[in-house]
């Protein structure tokens, strides 16, 4: 189990070949990787780059209880990291890796993870548009900055 | 007395223009005097409250209004989580 904020891109295969590893002797026969990243266009206008920032140290903190919670019987291993700082589309924002004994199991684990973490970790995002830099605030709700 | 650190994150950090600050309280200030002096300082802080929850968290964790300020303890004022 591993959860971490992070500011470089992961090495998934290295990543991959670790959980394979550690986990095909004990059962594990699935493992369901999701990754986020920053898309080009938002409302029809072209975004030139998301800035993330995590409270820290309670987002790592939080990032950990939350895999910690989610390991149960039949997942393996669950590894997560969520980067910050400033990210151009097309950029990795979020990794989540989990090792379960199916794919059923592995598939729900892993969509479980990333509404949780997208709800419960404190992390923010400003999106930089041509047309403006605009907060947004939980699952979507923008409002256009006032202030530079 | 006691002295505590008050945080701002985001967009909420854009309302009051200032990233942190040190406020001493008395004994047995509550949390929701302090969120009700920092709204009376920050107007833009109260416009923004009417627009979204801001979360208010007491060294990382949710607590009442009701709490107890004690000496070191750090407030954050944040929006809603947005990572992913």
């Amino acid at each position: 189990m591993e959860a971490r904020i992070v500011k470089e891109r992961i090495d998934v295969n290295k990543v991959i070949d670790s959980i394979i590893k550690d986990t095909s002797s004990k059962g594990a026969g699935a493992l369901v990787i999701f990754v986020g990243y920053v898309k080009g266009v938002i409302n029809n206008s072209r975004v030139n780059k998301l800035v993330y920032t995590a409270y820290e140290p309670y987002a790592s903190k939080k990032l950990l209880e939350i895999v910690n919670e989610e390991s149960s019987k039949d997942v393996y291993d669950i590894r997560v990291y969520h980067r910050i700082g400033e990210l151009e589309p097309g950029e990795p924002t979020i990794y989540i890796f989990v090792s379960a004994k199916n794919r059923g199991i592995a598939f729900d684990k892993a969509r479980e993870i990333l509404e949780r973490v997208k709800h419960e970790v404190p992390i923010f995002k400003l999106e930089k548009r041509e047309d403006g830099d605009y907060w947004v605030i939980g699952d979507g709700t923008r409002i256009k900055r006032v202030r530079e | 007395m006691a002295k505590v650190k008050v945080k701002f994150f985001a967009i909420v950090y854009d309302a009051t223009g200032v990233q942190e600050l040190d406020i001493e309280v008395g004994d047995s200030t509550k949390l929701k005097t302090i969120k009700n002096l920092l709204l009376e300082r920050y107007p833009l802080l109260k416009n923004l409250e009417n627009r979204i929850p801001i979360i208010v968290l007491v060294n990382g964790e949710n607590v009442s209004d009701d709490y107890t300020l004690k000496d070191g303890d750090e407030i954050a004022f944040l929006p809603p989580a947005a990572g992913g």
